[in-house]
């Protein structure tokens, strides 16, 4: 059941209501099993157990950890439960990636050992739960939480079903309170719930759906192409995967606060970004949080001799282990690498940065401010390109073919017809609007305008998911991760 | 104020009453889509005539075709008949004819027994012949004749299914299971039932007018010729059918062949049926070369002693006849009784050439 389907837009009103009938006392109850329904609809009964096994194993470590009092112990314990979250994210997700390559490196070195080839298992939401229960081991550990006593709260907040696919990666602290707190219907998170969700749903269906339509035709044929369609579809593409992966968590936002529950956003207009941190600091904001607090922050303390090479040092392993978590391939590997090579360099390049534009005062001008955002949006769409393509072949190619002339680029724009060259312009236009919106009086005081206008939006909005809408059976891209 | 405050209070009442459609309309959805027996009330169905089932998926006027849908009875009993037809829905089609079955008896003059399939695509008596005789527990010494047909998009994946002899055990938990979890037809509910039709119709024309969209289900469309083309018959003709497939499906067929006959002595007719795609590309691509996977298949299992009808090679011959009718419904995946009788010739050739039953 995903976000986009008819099940469940049948079934959200269905649980929402059960959920408003039932007493306060099994609201987690009603909550648990729909999710439990909600993942098992992926017809895939092993994710439910990876689920059962990272929610018991990491439930039991968190009470043992406040109740063991030796150093030593408490240290083997967490690290046993560490382990055995690894464990199931590497079973799931990376078995097989790793025979594949320990066998092609057998292979080169002429050794007849091979290692049993692994089929791939489905692994949808496991790279989400498992982070979230580390950081919740993590937390426990270092005393910053207090384990959860009660196992169905527990499992709620691992497995609650509006994040469970494709996160936000929720801190304990931030989900269990109002996983606890008692219910009160509130008209008006209800109806910024539902718009957000239908926001989210444009976002996704009309047009991360709809760019797809280009970009997979381009990166499915990439030795086809050249020059500017092969330029023109990796910005879509950056496009389309912010359209496609906020929608969803809007989608995922508004679902929760139908049931009074704030999840974390995870994004804050990326592409806005004037250096690759501060993309960052905008793009998938709880991924990020996480891998800064428990991955790098350590690392940066382990290697805080070594001065700016240290920082360089936790930045590149920070950001390949980003790239591995995405996915096992070599392409998610590269676009890791890629983006720890960038915040690396800028260790380096901050203190020449500032001679640079202090000289001809170009420090707070606005051509500054352009011009670094326009630089760091290709720097990150360069890094895309490793992301999208469908082999490290390819990619090379992409990167390589990139500025070879102007190529096909009218058969390119025009592929698909003109209207829909239109609609994506409409779309794009309508979703900066929105942008730009939430910045003026009528934007942040949006439910205090007249009904008419209210609901003029609303309508609107229906009526273009309607129309516009590409019914092309599309999954969330973060799917897969 | 007062008008204000009635106003409020009417528009407090809307949604509130709005809200409460909604849930009946959801738990509707849900039932109608669950328990298919209360879902099929409420669908809109003509029992005697239908409009092709790729103008089903995308309700685009403009390919609208009524068909005529005839009713089959089951009129003989295997052990009557020498001739056995076991095929998917071109064998049960009975669109503006008789089923295949009916059809053949009609013309050969010969009795043909049609081994009813089960309606679950991957599951049935068409993937598994030999779990079919061993599970009727069929014994006979007669010589008999088995034209086993499927379509040419599932004739790889159905080729793996042939030699096994039990069927994927569903067990009762796995039926609960699907039962539960598996909500595929709350979304065809959902599309086709007399509240939401009309109005999915609307939006549906609305979208194809203006912008060109229609159902994820239709591969690609041909307005000159009103003719549309299931995805999965395009997705089929993408695929890549190198010698070590080919090889492998003429490896199971000739299994298939063999333990037919040496177990139940009964002797294969293979028919592979073209998709439409594969016949009538040229009305949506001009640079398509078809991958000539019939012939090519067709050819290896004739050399290794199976009696094939190569339908593909009789269809392209006959539509670069002068006045040929379409083979295939442009709103369906089926072929049209002219594409039938075809089809039923070349299967009487074949029986009479190889004097199968002699």
């Amino acid at each position: 059941m995903t976000f986009n389907s008819i099940e469940y837009f049948t079934f959200l009103p269905l649980i929402y209501i059960l959920f408003y009938v039932v007493v306060d006392r099994y609201k987690w109850l009603a909550l648990s099993l729909f999710s439990v329904y909600f993942y098992l609809t992926l017809k895939y009964p092993h994710l439910l157990l990876l689920l059962f096994i990272v929610t018991t194993c990491t439930y039991l470590a968190g009470k043992a950890l406040a109740t063991v009092t030796s150093c030593k112990k408490k240290k083997a314990l967490f690290w046993c439960a560490i382990l055995v979250n690894a464990g199931v994210l590497v079973s799931a997700k990376y078995l097989n990636f790793i025979t594949t390559n320990v066998n092609i490196l057998f292979n080169t070195i002429s050794t007849s050992f091979h290692l049993p080839e692994i089929n791939v298992l489905v692994s949808i939401g496991v790279s989400y739960y498992v982070f979230q229960a580390i950081s919740y081991l993590v937390d426990v550990y270092l005393g910053e939480e207090e384990p959860e006593r009660h196992f169905g709260y527990f499992a709620l907040y691992m497995g609650f079903f509006p994040k469970l696919l494709q996160g936000p990666i929720e801190r304990a602290g931030d989900l269990l309170p109002q996983l606890k707190a008692g219910y009160e219907f509130n008209y008006d998170n209800m109806r910024s719930g539902l718009f957000m969700f239908a926001w989210g749903l444009f976002k996704k269906v009309v047009v991360a759906d709809r760019l797809s339509l280009f970009v997979n035709t381009v990166y499915n044929d990439v030795h086809s192409y050249e020059g500017l369609p092969l330029v023109l579809a990796t910005y879509m593409y950056a496009i389309q995967i912010y359209m496609d992966f906020s929608g969803y968590t809007d989608m995922a936002l508004g679902t929760a606060r139908l049931f009074n529950i704030n999840l974390t956003q995870n994004f804050n207009s990326p592409y806005l970004a004037t250096s690759v941190a501060d993309f960052w600091r905008r793009w998938h904001i709880s991924f990020s949080r996480w891998i800064l607090d428990y991955i790098f922050k350590p690392l940066q303390m382990q290697f805080r001799d070594m001065k700016n090479w240290g920082t360089a040092l936790a930045l590149l392993t920070t950001f390949l282990v980003s790239g591995i978590w995405h996915g096992a391939s070599w392409g998610f590997v590269v676009w890791g690498l890629l983006h720890g090579i960038y915040l690396a360099a800028s260790v380096f390049y901050k203190p020449v940065q500032k001679k640079i534009y202090g000289k001809p005062g170009l420090e707070k001008s606005r051509i500054r401010k352009v011009w670094q955002t326009v630089f760091t949006f290709n720097l990150v769409c360069f890094a895309w390109i490793f992301f999208r393509a469908n082999s490290m072949s390819d990619a090379i190619y992409v990167a390589s073919h990139l500025l070879s002339g102007i190529g096909r680029i009218k058969a390119f724009l025009f592929m698909h017809g003109s209207m829909e060259l239109l609609v994506i312009i409409f779309s794009l236009l309508v979703v900066f609007l929105q942008l730009k919106g939430r910045q003026t009086a009528i934007g942040r005081n949006f439910y205090g305008q007249p009904a008419w206008l209210r609901w003029m939006v609303y309508c609107s909005l229906t009526v273009t998911i309607l129309l516009l809408n590409v019914d092309n059976n599309n999954a969330f891209i973060y799917f897969q991760f | 104020m007062e008008m204000y405050n009635s106003v409020k209070i009417t528009m407090v009442n809307c949604k509130k009453l709005a809200f409460v459609v909604l849930i009946i309309f959801c738990s509707f959805v849900l039932i109608g889509g669950k328990k298919r027996s209360i879902g099929i009330w409420f669908i809109l169905k003509n029992d005697n005539f239908t409009n092709g089932d790729l103008y089903n998926f995308c309700e685009i006027d403009d390919y609208k075709e009524v068909i005529k849908c005839n009713k089959i009875e089951a009129t003989n009993k295997l052990e009557n008949c020498n001739i056995l037809t076991l095929g998917d829905s071109f064998f049960a089609s009975s669109l503006d004819s008789d089923n295949f079955a009916n059809e053949l008896q009609k013309k050969s003059g010969h009795r043909i027994y049609n081994i009813d399939s089960d309606t679950d695509l991957f599951s049935s008596q068409v993937d598994m012949p030999i779990a079919y005789f061993d599970g009727i527990n069929y014994r006979s010494n007669k010589r008999r004749l088995l034209i086993l047909e499927t379509v040419e998009r599932y004739s790889l994946k159905r080729s793996e299914l042939y030699n096994l002899v039990k069927r994927g055990g569903t067990t009762k938990r796995m039926v609960l299971g699907n039962k539960l979890f598996d909500n595929s037809d709350i979304e065809h509910f959902f599309k086709n039932n007399i509240v939401v039709k009309p109005v999915y119709k609307y939006i549906n024309n609305a979208r194809y007018r203006l912008f060109g969209t229609i159902d994820h289900a239709i591969g690609k469309y041909s307005r000159s010729k009103a003719m549309l083309f299931f995805r999965e018959d395009i997705e089929f003709s993408n695929k890549a059918k190198t010698d070590k497939v080919v090889n492998a499906m003429v490896a199971n067929v000739t299994r298939l062949s063999n333990t037919l006959k040496c177990k139940y002595n009964i002797d294969l007719v293979y028919v592979i049926i073209p998709d439409k795609f594969s016949i009538y590309n040229d009305y949506v691509t001009d640079n398509y070369k078809y991958d000539n996977f019939i012939p090519a298949v067709a050819k290896k299992l004739t050399s290794n002693g199976i009696s094939v009808v190569d339908i593909y090679s009789k269809y392209m011959e006959y539509r670069s006849k002068p006045g040929a009718k379409l083979l295939y419904y442009g709103s369906d995946t089926h072929f049209t009784p002219t594409g039938k009788q075809l089809l039923i010739e070349e299967c009487i050739k074949v029986i009479e050439q190889k004097q199968l039953l002699n």
